[in-house]
């Protein structure tokens, strides 16, 4: 395990925008655990200061239109983000790759009729569903949670599924069969940690995905308006463009930041999963 | 034309568009909470009064009756009448499709300029300098939030430098020879914030392609026929590159049309996105469900095109 670790690492180290992305990821994620320790407030304290403050040595990142302390509001907002779009993606994975061994490996009607559902999914513009979604059914964390992984899933099953086509095929998993294995063990301990590379990949790109639509949904007021996260900020600073300029950027710089640390690790990874398919 | 495969694709959407219905149908009638209270006002309506509506408007039927009678009339292109603003489903649609269609339709050109250009820089001289930063670009443009980057052109072009309007679409008094110049400056910012997101892929897109098409032997020939650098780029290369382009342009107008939504949120342009927002607010059913069964059948009907048109235009997909 340590040894496989080490060339992975020895490997991944040479894509130097990966390690970026990893040191920025990694970054956000020290700053949400200890969110309670470095935050000057508690999330959502009105009053800390004046209203519309510029960055001081107080307040780092200056304050909201409530006198809320950005840089404590911003901190907050890390926690839900990242915990929201890793459950999405956990969630998500686990259906899609359920459903994407099953389809290829039998094949079949199974496999059409999986076909058929994701290319549903496919077609149905991703903010429209999630809004239907949200508002419908309520604004609570699980319920973005839930349309996250609904959206984003169909994906992860097709990808899987072109992978156990050609998997199911190979000389190995034939003599699984031949030496009497169930379906079940051939295609969870045989054949799926093959098609791990695919799926590892994927997540991370997910990831990234599934934060840019929970922050679309809680910038349009459909998030969970009981907690702080980045886009429900935008949403408020989106009245006082001319009173405030720290309102609007450091919540959307941080989105970013995050977005592109996980696109720079999933081309990483990507690097060092599928050597072949590296241009 | 090949008319096995053609037939074959038209029949492959069938179940696809049925399955959109019946899911959009259920999911609005599994939602909790009751269109009716929402319509008449929380505890405001007596039960006789309320009764009626609900006859009128056909909920109080089974739900297969109710799924089978809105089948029917989407077949026949009847939506339903709006619980809010009392005007028919497909009219309230199409008169806000036409902001959204200019605002979609501008970002495409915007887009695909914009990718073409940064594409074909980068692969005149893949793995250079040149290469790497069109290549870290297109990744900064697509881990962009689209509405922020909205707010932040607002922020920088509208507040801080005056130059452009930060919302709407046209100004409230404008002088007739101004009209078109209006609308114009208006579009600038929209354009450029839901461009650019499409602009970065389709980069990305032209870039392998170009990569691909320059190593084939056609190239070879031209070079040695002694044509300069720049027709075998632009006349060679980038004619038979830009065919897969076309496609992928076409198969990405789903995530165009949920840009549009937020970012017109953001320039208050009052389309179809702001429509949808407004009709989830006041939970006006039959506007939300027909909203969504147009949309996503438009979507299907654009795949749909592009998959037969490509399969005509590229004869070698035939082939395989």
């Amino acid at each position: 395990m340590g040894q496989t670790l080490r060339r992975f690492w020895s490997i991944y180290k040479q894509n130097k925008l990966g390690v970026f992305g990893l040191i920025i990821l990694a970054v956000f994620t020290a700053l949400a655990i200890l969110a309670p320790v470095l935050a000057f407030y508690p999330p959502l304290h009105t009053g800390a200061g004046d209203a519309f403050m510029s960055p001081s040595w107080q307040y780092p990142l200056g304050t909201d239109d409530l006198g809320r302390d950005l840089y404590s509001e911003t901190l907050y907002g890390a926690r839900v983000t990242l915990v929201i779009s890793f459950l999405a993606v956990a969630t998500s994975t686990i259906v899609g790759v359920g459903f994407g061994a099953v389809a290829g490996y039998y094949g079949g009607f199974v496999d059409s009729t999986l076909m058929r559902v994701t290319e549903m999914f496919l077609v149905i513009p991703p903010i429209f569903m999630a809004l239907v979604f949200v508002a419908l059914f309520g604004t609570s964390i699980w319920s973005v949670v839930a349309v996250i992984a609904l959206l984003s899933w169909p994906q992860t099953a097709r990808l899987v599924r072109a992978d156990f086509l050609s998997l199911r095929e190979r000389p190995y998993a034939k003599a699984a069969r031949t030496t009497g294995c169930s379906n079940f063990h051939i295609i969870f301990f045989e054949l799926l940690p093959n098609a791990m590379p695919t799926v590892i990949v994927n997540m991370s790109l997910t990831q990234a995905l599934a934060i840019l639509i929970e922050s679309a949904l809680s910038f349009l007021g459909f998030g969970d308006p009981s907690m702080v996260s980045w886009g429900l900020m935008l949403n408020n600073a989106q009245q006082f463009f001319r009173q405030s300029w720290t309102m609007v950027f450091f919540p959307g710089m941080s989105i970013f930041l995050v977005v592109l640390s996980l696109n720079l690790i999933g081309e990483g990874l990507n690097d060092v999963l599928n050597p072949r398919r590296k241009q | 034309m090949d008319v096995p495969y053609t037939i074959n694709r038209t029949l492959q959407i069938i179940p696809v568009v049925f399955g959109i219905l019946i899911m959009s149908f259920l999911l609005i009638h599994a939602a909790p909470g009751d269109p009716i209270v929402m319509f008449l006002g929380e505890g405001a309506s007596d039960p006789v009064f309320e009764a009626k509506i609900r006859q009128q408007l056909g909920l109080d039927r089974p739900l297969y009756e109710q799924l089978f009678f809105y089948l029917q009339g989407v077949l026949t292109g009847d939506l339903g009448t709006s619980f809010h603003q009392g005007r028919t489903v497909l009219d309230l649609i199409l008169d806000r499709a036409v902001p959204t269609i200019v605002l979609m339709g501008s970002s495409i050109i915007f887009g695909t300029l914009m990718g073409i250009f940064m594409g074909v820089y980068a692969a005149t001289k893949p793995y250079a300098m040149r290469d790497n930063v069109t290549i870290i670009a297109s990744l900064i443009f697509f881990s962009l939030p689209n509405f922020w980057l909205g707010q932040m052109l607002i922020l920088i072009f509208s507040v801080g430098l005056g130059l452009l309007p930060a919302a709407g679409m046209h100004s409230f008094m404008v002088p007739d020879d101004q009209f078109w110049i209006d609308r114009i400056l208006h579009l600038i910012l929209p354009t450029i914030t839901l461009g650019s997101t499409l602009g970065a892929f389709v980069a990305r897109f032209v870039r392998t392609s170009m990569i691909e098409a320059l190593s084939q032997d056609y190239i070879l020939t031209a070079r040695a026929k002694g044509l300069s650098n720049h027709a075998i780029f632009y006349v060679h290369a980038l004619r038979n590159a830009l065919l897969p382009v076309v496609t992928y342009i076409g198969l990405r107008i789903g995530y165009m049309l949920s840009g549009a939504v937020v970012i017109e949120s953001v320039f208050g342009w009052p389309g179809l996105g702001l429509l949808m927002i407004d009709a989830l607010f006041d939970r006006d059913y039959p506007l939300i469900l027909g909203m969504f069964i147009l949309v996503s059948l438009s979507v299907t009907i654009v795949t749909f095109l592009v998959d037969i048109l490509y399969f005509h235009l590229d004869p070698r997909i035939r082939l395989q």
